[in-house]
């Protein structure tokens, strides 16, 4: 779509942009976010909901003005990546997942996949299932490291009821699958569960599937790890990208002040507002949202075509609209802001 | 001749990087290209002198006069000489030092020590999360020299340490020791939920209890260990006071059960 | 526009030239000298050699493995540039815009990413089409999934397969098909530790060698340019070379494709039961005109180990270094990730290094051997030209081998070795026979007609350099790097066959997808029109 024509579409159309809660047309909103984005020193891009070609912008505008990049998934999603970059594990697809567990390990919280009820059914004959569950709050982790040591069949101090039966249904396990949601557990439960994993494997066949992430997290990581290098929480604060969980935490930088410009991005049905007013927002239509300027972008799938990643394939996968329409989409407004960037102030 | 000195002129606008200023970086160097050093982490400019006003002094010994929350990287990379704090300080404090002397006299905050290879760190104040971790995928925390935090830690202090000296005069938050690989790890205060968990080897000593101990750590009685005499006098080269709290009898406990298990955690049983 | 490239020794072994000379491009073409004679700009090429851009058959620069793979090691690759002003994000350390640089300032203009497991093909598409300058292509991996296995269990005889493979390369759009470990990664889910040739595959009575030879059969049948290219089993152990002799011998006299030989070159001599056996391998490669390879050169350094091998992966989580590693089962292939050093001092190592230089030094036709380091497992591909060195300099050679451990040298035979690689044979290794074995035709070459992609090296002293940074490299007539820096990007192709598809496979396929997943199958291919950026290009396929 080009700016012309969505310009022109204000008339007779629904409003796509507003500044200071008037409506204005596209092309006005670009240049005031522009402006904001111009004169500030550190601009972050928070909440980051957005399908591979918003991701995509988001990345490319950050890069060019020195912003930093956080997704509202992040924490779990580093949560789930940290064990991993920092000792190793073992993971699966959810499709493999659903045709092969015979033993599933469900740990925290987290909703059972619609699959669980069914049998496996990896070659050409069900198998039936086990699924154990270990949700006791706030002793999970000493759960997690019992039960690990009982796999191994450690002695441990106290045995919680039901604990030698789990250890020997994982043990029992051709190929069991543990399944978490990384944005409940403690970062400690997610190593843990990888060690478990990792023990088992020694003699039998044992993988991981965590839940996945809110708003696209994934395909949004998946973006920032082959245009910078790294996953979210990436700034280019000094040009480079700069990978830091702790410096580059959109909350920690909003609360502190250090960021003085917030792009909320957050395209998804049911995205979440930001919890205090922000300069620019790219939502979808109708999302009751404080900012300075605000698009009203097209939401992915439903308003435009998209390639996302999808929670069930476990896989970018391309979607067309359900029903097109003319609103504009987040990557075509990241890229309209970054292409009056480019162009020298007169 | 007294030390070479930044005094902070007023609270910096961004988070600063202040590893440059080491005595090796600044050895050679005119005060007008030091002041002209850039320390900002956004797109802002921002140099040396634009913060602090620069006395001009013996480097063996770099002095900060005022500390604030935003400056960052305070002392990382030191190899040798001394640098000391007059305040507080951000995040990376140390980080990767491999000798002289870091002292900060107010507080610190995450990852203080961070992949600390040599040298002493002292913190008079509080330190926060993560003391002498790794960063985000590396494999091994602290690996040699000493940490000696006046105050309290938050959560997780030690974590992955491979070698090396880490020393707490007051509480531990939760976690403390998690994942160490070897090395020791010594809390006068009270230590928080799980101490050491998902330890392989490694030594924490805990002279003022615990709030919960893991399951895979077996208690193996209380002993009057020569091992455990000679890390008191280790302690006590440290903190005197620390020193006298491990001399007496000491509760071992053997784990992590779930990880390696050739750890082991003494508690003070006086 | 027309440009002139004057007074350079232009080396096109494809069309039997190789003197000082001219050569004329016009838009995205080489076209003949005009009549007229005057050119929009030249460029004086004297003391330079002018070649096609170069082909990389089998490098692993996109996808999700390789992206798991950045994730894993942030400590690996910070940037340290600061933010270049025309080529945004080409400082930032492995992110796809530095590969693209990166290989065009070498004068490389095609890459082949040889693993691409179909259900993530739209991911390595999108990657690669955001890796600037260059072409790219994928192979689509098969020989481990579900769907494949049970049709050749069944029975269902050589035309199901060939329209499951037709298929694969539809939905997946990819220019040739890949086979990993054939049988043995479906096996290590059903915990099988060890799989060679011909051992059979739980549940699916097929052998490894009955797998790769279904599948090379189909491949051909569909007169796909590039035969099949198989990674075989027992990768990296002692005494899998007889497994690379057996899998030459199984291909009869249909031509196939063997990945990386160097990791199949180990023999169980000497005193600590590793050697190398490259002189037997490149014996029997010698031997087998229907049989290309290419070497997988092992260097010394940091590197990342990414392959769908997942039981070999499996096996060495132990030599990760760092001590780190993913291991992922996926829904047919899967991945591992591990971090690994290649020590100079290290025995094993100095062989690997060793096996790599024998076989490129003794397999005779250089339009044979393929030059690749199975970036990044042997080596990361910036070290190119450190190798290109090795084999046009035996006393370069020579001064590296006085740093290798001499027991590890003593089991193997490259001390004796004293060719030197030529110009004319780097020309044909890298490009001319490339483009012949993956059916480019309009590409690996400099006659009129074809695509003007161009590299232009000033060689030097030190040979090297000359390779990692050409003096000029036109990609489709543009000139893109000049005196060996990237100036600008521009969006490449990517390349890919489209036999037609068999209407009876789609609405099978279509069942499986629904009963096995409950998936559409078109949500996990690739359409026409993903690509926003960067159009796919067909390439014919030999009727």
């Amino acid at each position: 779509m080009t700016e012309e024509t969505i310009g022109a579409a204000i008339d007779d159309r629904p409003a796509v942009a507003w500044i200071d809660g008037a409506p204005v047309v596209f092309e006005e909103a670009v240049a005031q976010a522009e402006r904001l984005i111009r004169a500030s020193s550190l601009p972050v891009f928070a909440h980051l909901g957005a399908d591979v070609e918003g991701a995509r912008e988001a990345v490319l505008l950050a890069e060019f003005v020195g912003g930093v990049l956080d997704h509202a998934a992040s924490t779990a999603l580093l949560r789930d990546l940290d064990p991993i970059r920092e000792t190793g594990g073992m993971l699966t697809t959810p499709l493999e997942a659903a045709v092969r567990a015979d033993v599933v390990l469900l740990v925290g919280a987290v909703a059972a996949p619609d699959w669980v009820s069914r049998p496996a059914r990896p070659y050409d004959a069900d198998i039936p299932r086990r699924t154990l569950r270990l949700g006791e709050g706030a002793a999970l982790l000493s759960r997690l490291a019992a039960l690990r040591a009982r796999v191994k069949r450690r002695p441990v101090a106290s045995a919680p009821a039901g604990l030698e039966e789990q250890a020997e249904t994982l043990r029992d396990a051709r190929f069991g699958v543990a399944i978490w949601d990384a944005a409940e557990l403690e970062a400690l439960a997610v190593e843990a569960i990888h060690g478990l994993v990792r023990d088992l494997n020694e003699t039998t066949r044992f993988s991981t599937a965590s839940a996945p992430a809110r708003d696209n997290g994934v395909g949004v990581q998946t973006v920032c790890g082959w245009m910078t290098g790294f996953p979210l929480r990436t700034g280019f604060g000094r040009g480079q990208p700069e990978h830091d969980p702790w410096r580059h935490d959109s909350r920690r930088l909003i609360a502190s002040g250090e960021a003085d410009c917030v792009i909320w991005v957050s395209t998804f049905e049911g995205g979440a507002a930001p919890s205090q007013a922000v300069d620019i927002a790219l939502c979808a239509a109708g999302a009751q949202i404080d900012a300075r300027v605000r698009f009203a972008v097209a939401r992915p799938g439903l308003d435009c075509d998209t390639i996302l990643h999808d929670n069930a394939a476990g896989a970018l996968v391309a979607r067309k609209a359900a029903a097109a329409s003319s609103a504009p989409t987040a990557a075509a407004t990241l890229a309209a802001i970054r292409a009056r960037l480019e162009t020298p102030p007169c | 001749m007294s030390g070479f000195t930044f005094r902070l002129r007023a609270p910096p606008p961004q988070r600063v990087d202040l590893s440059g200023l080491t005595p090796q970086a600044l050895a050679g160097r005119t005060l007008a290209e030091i002041a002209a050093l850039p320390i900002q982490t956004t797109r802002s400019a921002l140099s040396v002198g634009d913060l602090f006003d620069i006395r001009e002094g013996d480097l063996d010994e770099i002095v900060f006069e005022g500390g604030e929350e935003r400056l960052d990287w305070v002392g990382a990379g030191l190899g040798a000489g001394a640098i000391r704090v007059v305040g507080d300080v951000g995040v990376e404090a140390g980080r990767g030092m491999t000798g002289g002397a870091l002292t900060i006299e107010g507080g610190a905050g995450a990852f203080a020590g961070s992949g600390l290879r040599g040298g002493l760190l002292k913190i008079g104040g509080d330190a926060g999360e993560r003391l002498g971790g790794p960063l985000a995928g590396e494999t091994e925390g602290m690996s040699g020299g000493a940490i000696h935090v006046g105050g309290n830690a938050g959560p997780r202090a030690g974590d992955k340490m491979r070698r090396g000296f880490l020393l707490i005069e007051g509480d531990a938050g939760d976690y403390a020791g998690s994942r160490m690989i070897a090395g020791t790890l010594a809390i006068g205060g009270r230590a928080g939920a799980l101490p050491g968990y998902l330890m392989n080897r490694g030594t924490i000593l805990l002279a003022g209890g615990v709030v919960e101990m893991a399951p895979t750590f077996l208690d193996c009685g209380v002993f009057e260990l020569v091992a455990a005499r000679l890390l008191a006098d280790h302690v006590e080269t440290m903190s005197p006071r620390l020193g006298a709290a491990f001399r007496g009898p000491l509760r071992r406990y053997a784990g992590d059960l779930a990880a390696l298990g050739k750890g082991e955690i003494f508690v003070g049983a006086r | 526009m027309l440009i002139r490239i004057v007074g350079g020794r232009v080396l096109d072994p494809a069309n039997h030239r190789d003197e000082i000379g001219d050569l004329w491009l016009e838009g995205e073409r080489v076209v003949a000298a005009p009549a007229h004679g005057r050119a929009d700009e030249t460029f004086d090429a004297s003391g330079c050699v002018v070649m096609a851009g170069a082909i990389d058959i089998h490098s692993h620069i996109a996808g999700a493995n390789v992206n798991t793979a950045r994730l894993l090691l942030p400590e690996q690759h910070r940037a340290h540039a600061a933010r270049p002003a025309g080529t945004p994000l080409s400082n930032a350390g492995w992110s796809t815009f530095e590969t693209g640089k990166l290989y065009a300032q070498m004068g490389f203009t095609t890459v082949v990413e040889p693993a691409v497991s179909p259900h993530n093909a739209l991911h390595a598409h999108l990657e690669l089409a955001d890796t600037p300058v260059i072409d790219k292509a994928i192979l689509a991996i098969l020989g481990n999934d579900d769907f494949g296995l049970s049709l050749m269990r069944d029975g269902a005889g050589p035309a199901a397969i060939r329209d499951h493979v037709a298929w694969t390369l539809q939905s997946s759009k990819a220019l040739g098909i890949k086979v990993i470990n054939a049988g043995g990664v479906a096996a290590f889910k059903d915990n099988v530790r060890a799989f060679s040739f011909d051992d059979v595959v739980p549940h699916y009575g097929m052998s490894s060698r009955q797998i790769v030879k279904t599948l090379q059969r189909a491949v051909a049948d569909l007169g796909v340019p590039h035969p099949l290219h198989i990674h075989c089993n027992n990768l990296g152990l002692p005494g899998n070379f007889e497994t690379a002799l057996a899998t030459i011998a199984a291909a009869e006299d249909l031509p196939l494709h063997l990945a990386h030989l160097q990791f199949y070159g180990y023999g169980r001599e000497g005193k600590l039961g590793f050697s190398s056996a490259a002189p037997k391998l490149a014996e029997a490669v010698n031997a087998a005109k229907n049989v290309t390879i290419d070497v997988g050169q092992a260097m010394f350094g940091q590197t990342v180990t990414i392959s769908s091998d997942v039981l070999r992966q499996f096996s060495a989580r132990g030599q990760a270094h760092p001590n780190k590693y993913v291991i992922i089962d996926g829904d047919a292939n899967g991945g591992g990730m591990l971090p690994y050093k290649y020590k100079s001092g290290a025995f094993a190592n100095a062989v690997q290094f060793a096996v790599g230089l024998e076989l490129f030094l003794l397999i005779e036709d250089p339009g044979q051997v393929f030059f690749t380091t199975d970036h990044p497992n042997g080596a990361p591909f910036t070290t190119y030209p450190e190798i290109f060195a090795l084999l046009m300099s035996r006393d370069l050679r020579d001064q590296w081998l006085e740093k290798l451990p001499a027991e590890a040298l003593a089991v193997t035979t490259l001390r004796g070795l004293r060719r030197e690689y030529t110009w004319a044979e780097i020309a044909v290794m890298t490009r001319a026979a490339p483009a012949r074995l993956l059916g480019l035709r309009d590409r690996g070459h400099l006659g009129v007609g074809a695509r003007a992609d161009v590299a232009i090296y000033r060689p030097g002293p030190d040979l090297a350099a000359t390779f990692r940074h050409a003096e000029r490299v036109y990609k489709d007539g543009d000139c893109v790097v000049r005196e060996g820096v990237l100036t600008h990007y521009r969006f490449g192709r990517a390349l890919r066959v489209a036999p037609e598809p068999d209407a009876a496979m789609t609405r099978r396929l279509d069942a499986y997808y629904d009963s096995r997943y409950g998936l559409d199958a078109g949500l996990l291919s690739v359409p026409e029109t993903a690509l926003p950026r960067e159009p796919f290009e067909t390439v014919a396929c030999q009727s």
